[in-house]
């Protein structure tokens, strides 16, 4: 169970304003919910061992860099145990709400950027990641209302993907 | 499978990571892939380069909460490119949800507008199929499995009847009681007690009851609040507690008896009028269409079944289908609608129930 420390009220708000959105960020990216809530654990671990959390400016994107970081060590260690972990999980742990006020700004600053980033892109490319991740078009509908291979969208959906993971970094 | 597509050229950890997000995107990986995936990931950088990239491809997947007009423009232009059909409200509802469930972050313009019932409306009583389980603790997490359903008797005597793939947190208090429905589908029988107002949360809002039964239901980008008996009050989104946008006008909405209560993330609220018992005929694992698109009725048959019915061709998605299906057994649904509309179904080697227009169709 969480490892609350008597008396960390900053920790307490952290977990609750992040719990849900960390979860929901896990439950896309591994198999099941109880690894999405192991994973989530070891995030507010980490921020735990920091201390300090009151003095981190953006700390949702503090927060946030910390979750990449734990998945990334997951993708490490999960040896050859794969599988079922490219399933999608989209619907799995969607549907919670989190309006903590400073998480709500930090993903307003974050969407506007990425309009921007989008922005720089070749309509076409920037068309394709819009319907596949806005609208949820699937692949195979998307390339033939473009009249264009299943592999070209690919190749589009890379490139916006590298471009906006190169952005976003900043 | 087709052609490989593997980047070999001197492409950065993070253009490789491109490349293998997609390719999960597109659900296409087979099983040389997937070793070739893990290899991969054991690289240096890699997993780094992965984290990053799936976070890109994931943008707009969690926007709760976020004014969402910034991405209408986009949109728009997206949509320009579609040459091919009409994009059905309820349609775009279910594609969205692969990537923005539960967006509802919007102003509120709620007022009952749709036609109210003349009448209360009679429900049934709950089934005697769905077990009952009693749930004392003044708080408590629960959740019922793709295809289960539970009656919760919770510390006070309310009754929650949750559906399919549901879960929700019980937090009782002296002067309040307050659920959270995280996801799914419940329909609340509460025990009347003014001085103790119980309240579910979900979807960022508010639905607050004395001694009523009613149903709640997320996903998918939407929020229902059905109204079986009593009375409700829903609040307006929370999103102005934190005092960084006060948005200007926060009207509750109340429903009557027969009322529904829908919002999405690309609409204002309304309230219409539905038929409260085939509104809760998923209480006997049954669910009913009336000249629905087989889009829906997958989408909805898919909320109840480990094994999912897949539209590989948007012709069958758009072909209409009415009458009284069972939830939970995806073959018989797929074997009917074989029956009665151009389209064959086959086993993939997913797991899957792929349905595609059979040679009717392709004439």
């Amino acid at each position: 169970m969480s490892p609350d420390p008597p008396g960390n009220v900053s920790f307490d708000a952290l977990h609750r304003n992040y719990r849900a959105s960390l979860l929901r960020y896990f439950g896309r990216r591994v198999p099941d919910a109880g690894a999405a809530e192991d994973l989530t654990q070891q995030v507010f671990e980490r921020l735990l061992r920091r201390g300090e959390i009151e003095s981190i400016d953006h700390l949702g994107g503090y927060v946030f860099q910390t979750a990449r970081s734990v998945f990334a060590d997951y993708l490490r260690n999960r040896s050859s145990r794969h599988g079922d972990a490219h399933e999608s999980f989209d619907e799995a742990l969607h549907g919670d709400v989190d309006f903590s006020p400073e998480h709500v700004l930090m993903k307003r600053e974050r969407l506007a950027r990425v309009i921007e980033l989008l922005q720089v892109l070749p309509e076409r490319t920037r068309v394709i990641f819009v319907l596949r991740r806005l609208e949820g078009v699937k692949y195979r509908d998307i390339a033939a209302q473009l009249g264009i291979s299943v592999s070209a969208v690919e190749k589009h959906m890379e490139r916006a993907v590298a471009h906006l993971a190169r952005g976003l970094e900043e | 499978m087709g052609p490989r597509l593997v980047p070999d050229r001197a492409d950065t950890p993070l253009d490789r990571a491109a490349h293998w997000a997609v390719r999960d995107d597109a659900d296409s990986l087979d099983a040389a892939e997937q070793a070739e995936f893990d290899a991969w990931l054991t690289e240096p950088g890699s997993a780094d380069a992965y984290a990053r990239a799936r976070d890109a491809l994931d943008v707009f997947d969690d926007l709760d909460g976020v004014d969402l007009s910034g991405l209408e423009a986009l949109r728009k232009e997206a949509q320009a490119h579609r040459t091919r059909r009409p994009w059905l409200p309820w349609a775009a509802g279910g594609a969205i949800a692969a990537g923005i469930a539960g967006v509802l972050g919007f102003t509120l313009l709620g007022q009952p507008g749709g036609a109210p019932q003349p009448t209360t409306p009679q429900i049934a009583k709950a089934e005697p199929s769905i077990p009952e389980v009693a749930a004392p603790a003044a708080s408590g997490a629960y959740a019922t499995a793709i295809g289960e359903q539970r009656v919760l008797v919770l510390a006070d005597g309310s009754r929650v009847t949750m559906n399919t793939g549901s879960q929700i947190t019980v937090d009782f208090r002296p002067d309040r009681r307050i659920v959270r429905l995280v996801r799914g589908q419940a329909l609340f029988d509460v025990a009347h007690n003014p001085k103790r107002p119980f309240s579910v949360a979900a979807g960022g809002r508010v639905v607050t009851a004395l001694g009523t039964v009613f149903e709640v239901q997320i996903g998918r980008g939407q929020l229902h609040v059905t109204l079986m008996r009593g009375k409700v009050v829903i609040d307006p989104p929370r999103a102005a507690t934190g005092g960084t946008a006060a948005p200007a006008a926060q009207v509750p909405t109340y429903l009557t008896p027969g009322q529904q209560f829908t919002v999405t993330m690309r609409s204002a609220p309304e309230v219409h009028a539905v038929d409260v018992n085939r509104q809760l005929l998923w209480r006997q694992q049954l669910v009913e269409f009336d000249d629905a698109p087989v889009s829906q009725a997958v989408a909805e048959l898919n909320r109840y079944s480990l094994k999912p019915i897949v539209i590989s061709d948007a012709r069958v998605g758009q072909m209409r289908i009415s009458g009284v299906y069972k939830t939970g057994d995806p073959n018989a649904f797929a074997d009917l609608v074989s029956t009665m509309l151009p389209v064959a179904a086959r086993d993939t080697n997913r797991g899957e129930i792929e349905l595609y227009p059979s040679a009717r169709a392709a004439q």
